[in-house]
C-alpha cells in the first residue's frame, strides 16, 4: 500500500494516525492479527476456487474425487505453483516486514493515536 | 488501444453488478468478498456496539456536550479488550481492501485507461474537464485510506467505486442506496419545478444518474474536483446510456450563474471538507440555487445526537480512516450554519441510520 499523509491534515482537521497504527499492547500482536486475517482471505480464495473447479469438473464428468487426490504436477506446473506459493507467503507475512518499517510507531490503546 | 479493439473476453463481470469496475481475476473477487464479510462481521457480527452500549448507558444523555461524552466513552473502551480487536480489524479490512483493489486494477491498467479514454466524446453523457484546473490543497487527503486519494491516480474513480462496493457490504452493487435516497428521501421544491439539478461532489456519479432517472426532463450536472472521478463517472453514465453532464468545478466556486438551479443535491460531501470550505460552499449554494429551490444534504449525523457507540466510531473514522474533516462537520451546528447562510427549513431533518438528511430552501 502506498504511504498516505499522516499527522496534521492540509487544513486543520483531525490529526491522522500513521501508516502502521498499533492497537494492541505489543505490535507483534497487531502483526499476528493481520497475518490471521490475510491467511483467512487467502484460504477463502482457495476454497472458492476449489468449489467452482470441482463443480465444473463434476458437471462435465471429467474428474473424480479419487483423481484429484492422486494429482501430481509436472515440472512446469510445479514451477508456477511455487511462484504462487511465494506470493501467498509474502502476503500473509507482510506485516512482519511492517514491524520493521513501522518501528517508530508508538503502541497505543484502542482508538488512540 | 481503443476499447473496441480490446479483448475483453477474459474480463470478468460480476453477474450482479454490471457497472462495477472489472477486477483482474476471480481470485481478486473472492479476496474482496472475504473482506466484505470481514467488514460485516466487524460492524455487526462481533456485537461490539452492544457491548459498548451496555457499559456506556449512563452516557446516552445527549444534553452533555458530545466531546465530553466521547472522552468518557473512550476511557471505558480502553478497558475493553474487544475494543482493541475491533479497531484492529476495522483498520485491517480497509488496508486489505485497498491493497487488493489497487493491485487488481493495476494488473489490467492499460485496459482500464483505454476504457476511460474511449468514453471521451461519447454520449449521451457529457464530460467537461478544465485543463487549467488545480486540485485544492485541502483535498490532499487519503480519504478512507484510499491510496493516492481522490485525484492523483488516473484509476482513482475505479478504485473508489469498487471500494464503496465493499464499504456498503454489497448493499449498493446496483446503486440501490443512491436510488432509494433520491427516490424516497428527496422532496420537490414547493412549486414542483425541477428543470436544472446540481449534484455537488458527485464522485463516480451514482447519485447524478439516479437524479436523472427520477427527473428525466431535467438537466442534471454533477461536479467534482477530481478528473479521475469525473472520467469514471462519465464512462459509467455512457455505459448506462444516461444523459447527464459531469464538470470539473469546485463546490465552493462553481462558476454557474446566480439562481440557476432548481435543486442542489449533496451526498456525503460536507464531512470531507474543512470548515472554511463548508462555509464557502453554503454561500455558493445560496448564490446558485433559485429562491424556492430545494437544497438537500445527505451526510453524517451531528455528534450532538450520537449514541456513545456512534461517537466512538466517528472518532475512529476521523483519526484512523482518513476522515480528516469529519469532526469539523459533525461537531458543528449544521442547522445553525444553514440559517446563517440564508436557508430556511423546507422539510424536517431526519436520521437515516447513522446518517442525516437536511432539506433547505431560500425565501422567495
Amino acid at each position: 500500500m502506498s504511504k498516505g499523509p499522516s499527522g496534521q491534515t492540509p487544513e486543520g482537521g483531525a490529526p491522522l494516525v500513521g501508516d502502521y497504527p498499533v492497537y494492541f499492547n505489543d505490535p507483534v500482536q497487531d502483526a499476528m492479527m493481520n497475518m490471521i486475517l490475510e491467511l483467512s482471505a487467502q484460504l477463502w480464495m482457495s476454497m472458492d476456487r476449489m468449489y467452482a473447479l470441482e463443480d465444473l469438473l463434476a458437471r462435465q464428468g471429467i474428474v473424480t474425487a479419487a483423481a484429484l487426490d492422486g494429482y501430481r504436477p509436472d515440472a512446469e506446473r510445479a514451477k508456477a505453483l511455487r511462484a504462487r506459493r511465494e506470493r501467498f507467503t509474502h502476503d500473509i507475512l507482510r506485516d512482519l516486514k511492517s514491524l520493521t518499517e513501522g518501528a517508530a510507531s508508538a503502541p497505543a490503546g484502542p482508538g488512540t493515536e | 488501444m481503443p476499447l473496441m479493439e480490446v479483448d475483453t473476453s477474459q474480463a470478468l463481470k460480476r453477474e450482479n453488478a454490471t457497472i462495477l469496475p472489472e477486477l483482474a481475476s476471480r481470485e481478486d473477487e473472492s479476496y474482496l468478498d472475504f473482506v466484505e464479510s470481514l467488514r460485516s462481521f466487524v460492524l455487526d457480527g462481533m456485537q461490539f456496539d452492544q457491548q459498548l452500549a451496555t457499559r456506556t448507558a449512563h452516557l446516552e444523555d445527549t444534553s452533555e456536550p458530545p466531546a465530553e461524552r466521547l472522552e468518557k466513552v473512550r476511557e471505558i473502551a480502553i478497558d475493553m479488550p474487544i475494543a482493541s480487536v475491533r479497531d484492529r480489524l476495522m483498520r485491517s479490512q480497509q488496508e486489505m481492501k485497498w491493497r487488493r483493489i489497487v493491485s487488481s486494477l493495476d494488473a489490467r491498467r492499460d485496459i482500464h485507461l483505454d476504457r476511460l479514454k474511449s468514453a471521451e466524446g461519447r454520449g449521451p453523457a457529457r464530460l467537461e474537464l478544465n485543463p487549467d484546473f488545480e486540485a485544492p490543497e485541502y483535498a490532499n487527503v487519503h480519504f478512507h485510506l484510499q491510496p493516492d486519494g481522490y485525484h492523483k491516480d488516473p484509476l482513482a474513480g475505479f478504485r473508489y467505486h469498487y471500494g464503496t462496493k465493499v464499504f456498503f457490504v454489497g448493499d449498493n452493487d446496483k446503486d440501490q442506496l443512491h436510488a432509494s435516497l433520491v427516490n424516497n428521501h428527496l422532496p420537490l421544491p414547493a412549486d414542483g419545478r425541477v428543470e436544472r439539478i446540481l449534484d455537488l461532489a458527485c464522485s463516480v456519479g451514482q447519485s447524478t444518474t439516479a437524479l436523472k432517472q427520477r427527473f428525466p426532463q431535467a438537466d442534471v450536472t454533477g461536479i467534482d474536483h477530481s478528473e479521475p472521478m469525473l472520467r469514471c463517472a462519465h464512462h459509467r453514465a455512457v455505459e448506462l446510456g444516461i444523459d447527464v453532464c459531469f464538470a470539473q468545478r469546485l463546490v465552493e466556486n462553481t462558476g454557474y450563474d446566480d439562481d440557476s438551479f432548481d435543486m442542489v443535491f449533496s451526498f456525503i460531501l460536507f464531512h470531507e471538507i474543512p470548515m472554511r470550505i463548508i462555509r464557502e460552499t453554503l454561500a455558493e449554494v445560496n448564490r446558485v440555487l433559485r429562491p424556492g429551490g430545494m437544497f438537500a444534504v445527505y451526510d453524517f449525523m451531528m455528534a450532538s445526537g450520537m449514541t456513545p457507540a456512534q461517537l466512538y466510531h466517528r472518532h475512529f473514522d476521523s483519526r484512523h480512516n482518513g476522515e480528516a474533516y469529519g469532526d469539523d462537520f459533525c461537531y458543528t451546528d449544521f442547522d445553525g450554519l444553514l440559517k446563517e447562510f440564508g436557508f430556511v427549513e423546507a422539510a424536517p431533518s431526519k436520521h437515516l441510520g447513522t446518517t442525516q438528511v437536511w432539506y433547505a430552501t431560500l425565501p422567495g
